[in-house]
């Protein structure tokens, strides 16, 4: 339970380490942090939308955001639980989640931002956003599917074992 | 009937809240914010542990700086030959401009203008978490005397300005954010006056900022230098912003629109110096 929340404190640092890294423009932004939640919230039933509000709120206190995240992280956990609801689960529906993951990030905090006129509106921005946000979160987010699945593999083979 | 009252409450309770969200946000987004001691800790503690990370990849990163830095020794040591010839003359100038600038304070009883600050070296930590906010951390936070709305420099001009700080870290948003509050007087060197301004946004796609409201009809020349006023106490008095690339006039030849290229390169930041304002 508590490795949940130190794993979610490593992925900011993460992200802090690697923004200095890589310029502002260019198309390697990490999300590590809100995709790592959103990973967390699947596995989950219970503990789903505490867990994903907290990691918003942590991730406001770093980033300056009162409660923007705290509010974003369990929305969003809760329109992919719906999506997943209606999707087999194949390569195929896990490219097409990722790609709603960015787009929903990106365009609810926009849209938030636009609406309380801390941003000017521009397409071009928009679109950049999501640009920038795929490549390397998509590696990201590969990496911690097989990893989820090693590890369930792993406990599975064990159980196993004892039982026989 | 009663299912069908419910959904209406329902409907009511999450509108309400979505306006308190959005007037919540909307308040603590555009303030300069001070943060609780829990949220300076844990602020501090993650980018002091990304800093740690990112360490052993700046030292080789500086390594190779180093490296490349000697090949070009020899011309560089030419160049900066030249430029000593002309530093003597304009040192003495400037210690004479000091002195006469002292001398006038001291007749008019100024306690403290805007053009005097002491200087404070940071390094950029992270940058651009979020993509929308365009604010960069820096290592130096209250514990090294940053106060919130100090003016940020790199050697090529004025970057930003500190929004917020904790005891080892501070935020600066950059001159880049089209921020509607940051609304900032600028000044344009013409042959023997300035012409007065006021900066009022940045075009990502032409990586130019745009001045408005100019005074007067007197002509700009390009690649007159554009700097700050020091009117409206955010920002000390003459420091560059850029150079003028282009003027446009309105359909009436009215109102004349400046555009301002920066020397900056706003993405990829890596050494800043604070401006901290002087109190005597």
């Amino acid at each position: 339970m508590r490795i949940k929340y130190i794993i979610l404190i490593m992925m900011m640092t993460l992200e802090i380490a690697l923004s200095y890294f890589f310029r502002a423009d260019t198309y390697f932004l990490p999300l590590f942090t809100y995709l790592y939640t959103m990973h967390e919230t699947r596995k989950e039933e219970k503990q789903t939308y505490k867990f994903s509000f907290i990691a918003g709120l942590l991730y406001d206190t770093l980033m300056n955001t009162f409660f923007l995240n705290a509010f974003l992280f369990p929305m969003i956990a809760f329109l992919l639980k719906q999506i997943e609801k209606r999707m087999d689960q194949n390569k195929i529906t896990f490219l097409i989640e990722f790609f709603l993951l960015i787009f929903f990030y990106r365009f609810f905090t926009y849209l938030v931002l636009i609406v309380i006129q801390y941003l000017e509106f521009s397409m071009l921005r928009f679109l950049r956003s999501i640009l920038s946000s795929i490549f390397l979160n998509f590696l990201f987010l590969l990496l911690l599917q097989k990893i989820t699945l090693y590890n369930q593999r792993k406990n599975h083979s064990f159980k196993m074992s004892k039982t026989t | 009937m009663k299912k069908r009252l419910d959904l209406k409450y329902f409907v009511v309770a999450i509108f309400i809240t979505s306006i308190f969200f959005l007037g919540m946000m909307s308040f603590f987004l555009k303030e300069e914010k001070n943060f609780t001691f829990v949220d300076k800790l844990f602020k501090d503690s993650v980018h002091y542990l990304g800093y740690t990370v990112q360490l052993p990849f700046r030292k080789i990163h500086a390594f190779y700086d180093r490296i490349r830095e000697y090949q070009d020794l020899y011309e560089k040591y030419e160049a900066l030959q030249e430029e000593v010839e002309k530093t003597d003359f304009m040192t003495s100038k400037y210690n004479e401009s000091l002195k006469v600038i002292e001398e006038l304070e001291s007749m008019l009883d100024l306690n403290a203008t805007l053009m005097e600050s002491e200087y404070l070296n940071a390094t950029i930590i992270s940058r651009n978490l979020g993509y929308w906010y365009d604010k960069v951390t820096i290592d130096k936070g209250s514990r090294s005397g940053v106060e919130i709305g100090s003016a940020v420099i790199t050697s090529d001009g004025l970057i930003g300005r500190v929004i917020s700080t904790s005891y080892t870290t501070s935020d600066v948003k950059l001159l880049t954010s089209n921020d509607i509050n940051q609304k900032i007087s600028v000044k344009m060197k013409t042959e023997n006056n300035y012409v007065y301004g006021i900066l009022t946004s940045y075009d990502e796609e032409k990586r130019v900022f745009t001045v408005e409201g100019i005074s007067g009809n007197i002509e700009i020349p390009t690649s007159a230098e554009v700097t700050t006023t020091g009117l409206g106490d955010a920002f000390p008095s003459g420091i560059l912003i850029g150079t003028v690339s282009k003027i446009t006039k309105d359909h009436f030849d009215l109102a004349r629109t400046v555009e301002v290229t920066s020397k900056v390169d706003f993405n990829g930041i890596s050494y800043v110096t604070i401006l901290k304002r002087k109190n005597k």
